[in-house]
């Protein structure tokens, strides 16, 4: 079984000081070392990414790869307050990555099941760019699960064209007008299930987008995903077959079982620009709505909380009554299939 | 003043064909701000070097970090930029950079390293 390096990245005290050197010291033959890399990120200060960032260039496959997150304990996900705190990109709260540098993608995922989890990303509205971007060459099955990407500028929030699948996510565009999808498909990729993407209700345009498939994306399979806010829900090809028991405040949407023309205000905490908070909200349309028929990683929600029944989108609503407590942890979303640790 | 972390060795598993996939040597890893608190690990890298460059922003030297993409998003250069180390005299400045520490440089050196930047597209 292939050895788990877990090096630090944050301030001086830390193995890097910066994503970039992780990167490029770790850019190695994975698959002859027979190692799995993660860069487990502290949340000493906001990190920022002022040119481009690339992951790319080791040689992975399925079980030795790259995974990029936050330390444990420096999350979002692992803050005390967890289940009460809006959910919203907050460095505050856990590792924060933003980019203010305009036409510079925050994030150029282009390796091999390289893996972002736990993490919270920020592109800031200066030049058209994207937060995140798995493109597909070089490299296929990346993933990013259980993390706040917010795009407030013209750009996707994410591109995956030959990705796996994408999980537990919230995807905010506060760009008013936007003319860019929060998420943008193309291609083979797997799909996504259990993601929430929105815009904030009271731009004062909304953006064009939610879920665009800017070619055909015929295998790409759209699960208990919430989208809200957009002019148009969805658009493009997708597969009608196996969609189903989406949530959106649109007239239509992919597959079937799904739940249309919702009133956003009455599915989340808050739909606000300045008060941005997309848990949901007790009696919400979402609760309950979901399919049990998902992908392992979505049978928790994005911090932690057992989904039983399914709700729609990232966020799970606690179960009424006591004993509710969501696994802060959460470590275990990249564990597998790691066997042995060694800190360098 | 800015500080950059450059790589002055090739990737072990860099080969003709991938090349484009890896920061070469002579090529600019990441650039901070001056007194950037960088790990004991990112100085005592030997692959590495950290140059504290003169009369400097890093806005003015963020093109050294450039990477080029096809309209499909393929990688063409994860770096565009490098430091060509056969021009006269630019190895033997990179020549006396040591590790474990911040190497400052003239402002003549710097002009030099300027000058010895070539865009990869061009070559």
């Amino acid at each position: 079984m292939p050895t788990t390096n877990i090096s630090s990245i944050g301030t001086s005290s830390r193995d890097y000081s910066t994503i970039p050197s992780w990167e490029d010291d770790t850019d190695d033959n994975l698959v002859l070392a027979d190692t799995v890399e993660v860069g487990a990120c502290y949340n000493d200060s906001e990190f920022l990414i002022t040119s481009s960032f690339s992951i790319v260039g080791a040689t992975a496959d399925a079980t030795r790869h790259r995974i990029l997150t936050a330390a444990a304990g420096e999350s979002f996900i692992d803050h005390v307050n967890v289940a009460t705190n809006d959910l919203n990109y907050d460095q505050s709260n856990g590792v924060g990555i933003r980019c203010n540098t305009g036409f510079v993608n925050l994030l150029l995922n282009q390796e091999d099941y390289c893996k972002v989890t736990r993490l919270q990303l920020k592109k800031e509205d200066v030049g058209s760019s994207r937060s995140v971007y798995e493109t597909g060459n070089p490299g296929t099955n990346q993933s990013i699960q259980n993390c706040i990407v917010e795009q407030a500028g013209n750009g996707n929030a994410v591109y995956i064209p030959l990705s796996d699948l994408t999980t537990n996510c919230l995807f905010i565009v506060t760009k008013s007008g936007s003319t860019y999808a929060a998420t943008r498909v193309a291609f083979n990729t797997t799909g996504m299930q259990n993601c929430t993407l929105v815009a904030p209700s009271d731009l004062a345009d909304a953006p064009a987008m939610g879920l665009e498939a800017n070619t055909s994306a015929s295998s790409f399979v759209v699960k208990n995903c919430a989208v809200f806010g957009f002019d148009l829900a969805v658009t493009g090809t997708m597969d009608t077959t196996n969609s189903g028991y989406n949530g959106t405040d649109g007239a239509s949407f992919i597959g079937s079982n799904n739940q249309t023309s919702l009133t956003y205000a009455d599915q989340f905490q808050n739909t606000t620009l300045s008060g941005a908070d997309f848990r949901l909200k007790s009696g919400a349309d979402l609760i309950g709505a979901g399919t049990s028929d998902v992908d392992p990683a979505a049978d928790e929600d994005i911090i932690g909380t057992p989904r039983s029944p399914y709700d729609i989108g990232c966020w799970q609503a606690p179960a009424a009554g006591p004993g509710y407590s969501p696994n802060q942890s959460m470590w275990h979303v990249f564990q597998s299939p790691i066997t042995e640790w060694r800190v360098i | 003043m800015a500080e950059i972390l450059i790589r002055v060795v090739e990737h072990r598993h860099s080969t003709p064909a991938t090349a484009h996939l890896h920061i070469g040597a002579y090529e600019v890893v990441v650039i901070r701000d001056n007194g950037w608190p960088w790990s004991r690990k990112e100085l005592n890298n030997p692959d590495w070097r950290v140059i504290r460059i003169p009369n400097t922003t890093m806005d003015a030297l963020t093109n050294w970090t450039d990477s080029q993409l096809m309209e499909d998003g393929a990688l063409v250069f994860k770096r565009v930029n490098r430091i060509d180390h056969q021009i006269s005299q630019v190895q033997s400045i990179i020549d006396s950079w040591r590790t474990g520490v911040v190497n400052d440089i003239s402002t003549g050196d710097r002009n030099k390293l300027i000058n010895a930047v070539v865009d990869k597209r061009g070559t």
